[in-house]
């Protein structure tokens, strides 16, 4: 499965998902980007670390109170499963490309999880920045022909009776999962809720665990 | 894989930096976390103080004035980032301006200012 990526963009289409143009200053950073890495003054890995870095402080927040909500309030639980968009909105959060999400819910029977073959779409609107194991061509390619595997990877094994549904993320459709409250959770807040709420979980690449007492 | 950094820098001691209740900071789309990493790893790798950047892009942010209610925090950003790096001759102003401009070329043209907007394929642009 090596053919997913291609390198030579510049004579290609830009974008796998290149039906939107980049904006001027997404044009300006990646001149940026490009005319110092030409010059070898940035280490690119350097650069996604610190990204990294930053992703993993700035937290995927917004998810996280989405979640919480749908797990207190089943009116909203219904209308985010129907319309993901306009029930995360309700919240105050859209993807501002006007791309739809799309929320998946793990269940006792099926457990979802999120990839994107082509390149590295993510709903950072309500993650954050996607992590660089995400953004990376091994996960991209084997979470969709050997998800149990992968998910194995990372420390989630399930059960064989577990349905796994893997969801490719396009440039019109994003995918969220919405994870399975943790039992033990009854008496919690839904800000208490809200910190349990990981964005691993959420990209369906672990459960959540009941909170320590 | 990671390098022996300096720390980064407390958020505390980068001007006006959009943070939320937590004091993180905040991103509102990919490219700001890209123009934000950009400039910290140019300081970590040395080719500038810390007091340097702080000081282009406060001036930035002074010459945008009442203009800017935060909305345009990492353009200024951008901007002071692209003025700094020509002062210490990394790159020219001309060379990013044209490194852009070429970009632009090979995504067939000037982007439409309406996100929304599907891509005309006739659109003429004279040069």
């Amino acid at each position: 499965m090596s053919d997913h990526h291609r390198h030579d963009e510049e004579h290609d289409h830009h974008h796998p998902h290149g039906n939107r143009p980049l904006t001027e200053p997404e044009l300006r950073v990646k001149a940026l980007e490009q005319v110092l890495t030409e010059k070898g003054l940035i280490d690119t890995a350097a650069v996604d670390a610190l990204i990294e870095t930053y992703e993993t402080k700035v937290g995927p927040h917004n998810g996280a109170r989405v979640v919480a909500r749908a797990w207190v309030d089943a009116d909203y639980k219904r209308r985010l499963l129907a319309d993901g968009t306009k029930a995360i909105a309700e919240l105050g959060y859209s993807g501002i490309q006007g791309e739809d999400m799309v929320v998946v819910e793990n269940t006792d029977t099926v457990h979802n999880v999120l990839v994107c073959t082509l390149c590295s779409c993510y709903p950072w609107p309500t993650l954050g920045l996607p992590p660089a194991w995400y953004k990376a061509a091994p996960y991209r390619s084997r979470v969709i022909i050997d998800p149990r595997g992968v998910l194995k990877e990372f420390g989630l094994n399930l059960d064989d009776d577990v349905e796994v549904r893997v969801w490719d993320s396009t440039a019109e459709l994003r995918y969220m999962v919405l994870p399975q409250r943790p039992p033990g959770t009854e008496k919690l807040t839904e800000t208490e809720l809200a910190a349990l709420v990981t964005r691993d979980a959420m990209i369906g690449v672990a459960r959540l665990a009941s909170p320590k007492r | 894989m990671s390098t022996t950094n300096q720390a980064v820098p407390p958020v505390a001691e980068i001007p006006r930096i959009p943070t939320d209740a937590n004091q993180d900071i905040v991103f509102n789309f990919p490219w700001e976390a890209k123009a934000f990493a950009l400039v910290v790893h140019l300081f970590q790798a040395g080719h500038y103080t810390w007091a340097e950047w702080t000081e282009a892009l406060s001036a930035e942010i002074k010459a945008a004035g009442a203009e800017d209610d935060g909305s345009k925090y990492y353009l200024l950003w951008l901007a002071a980032a692209e003025k700094l790096v020509a002062r210490k001759a990394l790159a020219g102003a001309g060379e990013l301006r044209g490194r852009k401009v070429a970009l632009e070329m090979a995504q067939g043209g000037p982007v439409e200012p309406e996100p929304g907007e599907k891509k005309k394929d006739k659109k003429k642009h004279g040069h």
